[in-house]
């Protein structure tokens, strides 16, 4: 009987919860119908896609499955009807069930063979030149296309794990133990994520038996690891230092967090591939799970906490842990993690009998022993960075993992390890994420003390100095080398476990790598962002888009460093490199890149893109030179004092003020540093409320007019509602009544104070004896507002039928410009803006109050007279 | 005129004060040399208050624990608006450092990221997420875009 499509659906149990397309039966229940509707628009909008991989399993199963189906021999459809049910019956993932998803996916892997035409079902050597099982190999699939592609990796085991003449693995486990350390690797990758959030996207990795021959080894049972093939472009190796800083910070400390967990000692920049979008895929996790032996805890020591491990040299991971991920750790119990990987482990031990004892009972307590170490870690204040973690434990690996030790005595010990490093992060920091150049500068400098040092490339070794910390320690301290090792030995013990008060500060350690100058660079970005360092990827994101916008300026270096990286060609990628390192160089000179240095500094890059690197050399030789005569301004130097001129005004700073002063001397002395601290300093005195915005002063002075000008109740509203938005810094709110006050003014609705009158009077040339203009004052002297009004629009009334004759705009102006002559008035002073404003709109009875309030300030001193 | 207009009208000549931001109006509008220094600040300041915004939203996105709304926090938020900001940055950038023709650039790169705002769906997606958490790009950038266009006039 045939298959039919409609059998190759999945079972309806999984449907009835599912969401049409999706094969994540289990999260649709949490979310309502319009939160899943906008994901998935969400997600087809930023062209996402579901990166579960047991959900690519189960489909990928199934296509297959429907490919064998139309295109398969009988005795293929037959075997591929079987194969579907054996994945159809684990369920829906996710698989927490180590068997359910042990077989799924060797089913898949069967069926993707069984996909490809009889004849070309021969698995791919990974590296054609080795031979036998240290091979390994690809295991393709067809899809519905015709194409060919990868789907699983597959890696025989290297030895028999059972048999106790198997050489040791360097975890402390057998040769051949690698095939179930992989395997429970990608179950404590599942574990992880179901249990905490945490999820590092391991590619599914199982354990399954072959017939040698299909792989084209002599025929017989053969047991390997497999994993799911990814899309990749790459992996970390010979990846820019501003590459490695864009790559996603969070992903980077899950990893660091998994591989603490797990014991990973293999995380060189080979096993973390990076997919088209950067993101990471952790693979080759053979080397994971370290026995509680002396081989293994050494492993521990040589490579979890030292230049062995990749993601230490990426700056991502000595970002302190978010509250995110201390609320995940927090939720993780050491012990059920460790019991439940037991459990997996057993089962991989019963379905593959090889692989039994192939993960020893102490490498699994090693595991819950890191486990309580990264929790307890999670707990510090401030919080650690996950690289921290790992140096630290790698560094009191023999104190954490010693199998004699008891609980008690662990917590002690894991717990001094956590007070030693958490002082010690920016020194972990610069040490870990320092240019090789840079490193090597260090390491001479031990190593002329006669130290041993560990090598940033190549395999881990033992009695080498490797943890950053220690490796600072000695440089600082000009500690000599001993001439034995043990004494060698001795030395790296007592500076690793010297108190904290004791060890460098970070500000020491700084101190040190300053003599690379690679902090100057970093300070100067963290003063030209103001996220200043709070988002490491967003900033350099940010700085390769404007490079690619073709911004020539700052970051020309992008360019060559971009030609490096593309070319072939290793004479083309040095003279790349050089140029990169000289604009390095020049950048670290702190010097602004302005029009005069953008032309020979876009020749250099075009002479390199031509393949001119000579031609490339001279442009930058002249850069330098000009820089050499101090032709540029340091950046940072003009860019403070921008800012400190801008707070000058902003904030109406007195010239003498000590910060200002201050702050603008230090720029000229090329000093940003204390520059910032004098801008600093003025930033908080402004927020305790030392000075006003100048919009403020602006709109205190015209109230002063008007309340000048005339009687207004203390109760009205629109006065009361101007002095509480001075009172509470709100230029708006002032704005607003200042306008409610003038028009009410303009309304006459308030008679003139006794200035007012004078003003007035002056602006209408009433004669001093008027009747009238003595009853308004003798009014005012008595306090009678209303005849005050009446005798005021009597005023008003005469002058409108030319009484008086009036004051013309020109006879103003003239006014004005004698009071300007005579004393300095600043452009942005507010009752000479309104003077101004007052005179273009031919307003003179406004325009003669502000000139009579213009006078009277002078007159009390607001405007140095001018000599 | 209405009355408001009016009134804003008064406010900016009269007591030189933007109505929209309440700062002080330069006398200089238009002048490069008034500008310089400031148009970046104005759109890191508005940039951040809506990161902040995106961040509650991704908090909220991951407290489902569902692995779409997991990518979207990871890989789809910040994206979404970052690679539009790149022009325009630049533009402020060499704006805010006296380049010669780099207000023109500012406008038309104000001009751009205002289209993309109108026309995105990824920012209408954002606006009307349903999970109750305000991400107002339009209103926070707009106002940022309209200081900035203004300086640059």
């Amino acid at each position: 009987m045939g298959t039919t499509v409609e059998q190759l659906k999945p079972p309806p149990s999984a449907e009835t919860t599912r969401k049409p397309g999706s094969l994540k039966p289990k999260t649709i229940d949490k979310l309502a119908p319009n939160q899943r509707a906008w994901s998935a628009n969400v997600m087809k909008v930023l062209g996402l896609k579901s990166t579960s991989s047991q959900a690519r399993v189960l489909s990928g199963a199934i296509a297959s499955a429907q490919l064998i189906e139309q295109n398969g021999t009988v005795p293929d459809k037959a075997k591929a009807q079987q194969l579907r049910a054996i994945v159809i019956a684990a369920g829906t993932p996710p698989w927490k069930d180590a068997k359910k998803a042990m077989a799924a996916t060797d089913a898949k892997m069967q069926l993707d063979l069984l996909s490809i035409p009889v004849g070309q079902r021969q698995p791919k050597p990974l590296d054609p030149a080795k031979q036998g099982v240290n091979q390994a190999f690809w295991l393709d699939r067809q899809d519905a296309d015709g194409q060919e592609r990868h789907s699983f990796l597959c890696k025989p085991a290297s030895g028999d794990p059972g048999d106790q003449d198997s050489e040791d693995a360097p975890t402390g486990g057998k040769k051949g133990g690698e095939v179930a350390r992989e395997a429970l690797s990608g179950r404590a990758a599942q574990l992880l994520a179901a249990k905490t959030g945490i999820d590092i996207g391991v590619p599914e990795t199982h354990v399954v038996n072959l017939d040698g021959a299909t792989l084209g080894l002599p025929a017989g049972p053969l047991t390997c690891s497999i994993q799911e093939a990814r899309p990749a472009k790459g992996d970390l190796r010979g990846l820019g230092q501003l590459a490695r800083a864009s790559l996603n910070s969070s992903q980077i400390a899950n990893l660091a967090i998994f591989d603490t967990l797990t014991l990973n000692t293999d995380r060189h920049d080979g096993n973390v591939l990076l997919d088209a979008g950067d993101n990471l895929i952790p693979i080759d996790h053979g080397e994971s799970f370290a026995e509680a032996n002396d081989q293994g805890t050494e492993r521990i020591r040589a490579t979890i906490g030292t230049p062995h491990n990749a993601l230490l040299a990426l700056p991502g991971a000595h970002v302190p842990m978010s509250k995110e991920m201390v609320k995940k750790l927090k939720a993780l119990n050491a012990d059920k993690f460790a019991n439940d990987l037991a459990k997996d482990n057993g089962k991989i031990g019963e379905e593959h009998p090889g692989m039994q004892g192939a993960i020893g009972d102490g490498a699994l307590e090693n595991v819950r022993r890191a486990a309580m170490f990264t929790k307890l870690a999670a707990k510090n204040e401030p919080p650690l960075s996950p690289a921290a973690i790992q140096v630290a434990m790698g560094n009191a690996a023999k104190l954490l993992f010693d199998p004699a030790i008891n609980e008690a005595t662990f917590k002690a010990n894991a717990q001094a390890a956590i007070n030693r490093i958490a002082p010690q992060q920016a020194a972990v920091r610069e040490v870990c994420t320092s240019l090789d150049p840079e490193y090597a500068v260090l390491a001479g400098k031990a190593e002329a003390l006669g130290w041993p040092v560990a090598q940033r490339s190549g395999a881990p070794s033992a009695d080498t100095v490797a943890d950053p910390v220690t490796l600072l320690t000695i440089v600082k301290q000009n500690i000599q080398c001993p001439t034995k090792m043990s004494q060698i030995m001795a030395k790296i013990r007592q500076i690793e476990t010297a108190p904290p008060g004791q060890s460098l500060t970070p500000a020491d350690a700084m101190a040190t790598i300053l003599e690379a100058r690679r902090e100057t660079f970093r300070q100067l970005i963290a003063i030209m962002d103001p996220k200043d360092g709070k988002d490491v990827r967003g900033q350099v994101t940010r700085i390769e888009g404007r490079a690619s916008a073709d911004i020539p300026h700052d970051l020309a270096m992008l360019m060559p460093l971009a030609i490096a990286n593309a070319t072939k060609n290793q004479r083309a990628r040095l003279n790349a490199l050089d140029t990169t390192h000289r604009i390095r160089d020049l950048m670290r000179e702190d010097i602004v890149f302005n029009r005069t240095s953008v032309n020979p500094l876009n020749a250099a890059v075009e002479a390199l893109g031509a393949g001119m690197p000579i031609e490339a050399a001279k442009s930058l030789d002249g850069l330098q030179t000009l820089a050499s005569a101090g032709e540029f301004l340091p950046a940072s130097s003009k860019m403070m004092a921008d800012r400190l001129r801008g707070l000058e005004d902003k904030l109406m700073i007195p010239a003498d003020d000590g910060d200002l002063v201050a702050g603008l001397a230090a720029t000229r002395a090329a000093d940003p540093f204390t520059a910032k601290t004098h801008h600093d300093g003025l930033v908080s005195r402004s927020k305790a409320g030392e000075f006003i915005d100048k919009p403020l002063v602006q709109l205190q002075g015209q109230l002063d007019r008007l309340t000048h000008q005339f009687t207004i109740d203390a109760s009205y509203k629109w006065l009361v509602a101007a002095k509480a938005g001075i009172q509470g810094r709100d230029p708006l709110a002032v704005a607003q009544a200042l306008y409610e006050l003038d028009s009410a003014a303009t309304r006459n609705v308030f008679p003139p104070s006794d200035a007012g009158l004078k003003t007035l009077a002056s602006v209408l040339n009433v004669p001093k004896q008027d009747p009238d203009l003595q009853e308004a004052q003798d009014a005012i002297g008595t306090g009678d507002t209303k005849k005050l009004t009446t005798a005021v629009e009597r005023l008003r009334a005469r002058h409108k039928n030319g009484d008086f004759g009036t004051v013309g705009i020109d006879e103003l102006r003239k006014r004005l410009n004698t009071l300007v002559g005579k004393v300095t008035i600043p452009d942005h002073d507010a009752t000479f803006v309104a003077t101004e404003a007052a005179l273009k709109d031919n307003d003179p009875v406004l325009a003669w109050s502000y000139i009579m309030r213009l006078a009277e300030l002078a007159k009390a001193g607001r405007y140095p007279a001018k000599s | 005129m209405s009355d408001a207009r009016a009134r804003n009208d008064w406010i900016r000549r009269v007591l030189g004060v933007d109505v929209k931001t309440g700062a002080a109006v330069s006398s200089r509008i238009g002048d490069g040399a008034a500008v310089r220094g400031k148009l970046l600040p104005i759109w890191m300041d508005a940039k951040e208050e809506v990161d902040a915004g995106i961040s509650r939203l991704q908090q909220a996105l991951r407290e489902f624990d569902d692995e779409d709304l997991n990518q979207i926090a990871e890989f789809g938020l910040f994206g979404a608006t970052e690679g539009e900001t790149v022009q325009l940055m630049v533009s402020l950038r060499e704006a805010d450092s006296g380049t010669e023709g780099a207000l023109r650039k500012v406008r038309n790169a104000v001009a751009d990221y205002r289209d993309f705002l109108d026309g995105a769906p990824i920012v209408d997606l954002i606006e009307d997420n349903p999970f109750g958490v305000a991400v107002p790009l339009r209103k926070v950038l707009g106002v940022a875009l309209d200081q900035i266009e203004r300086l640059a006039a």
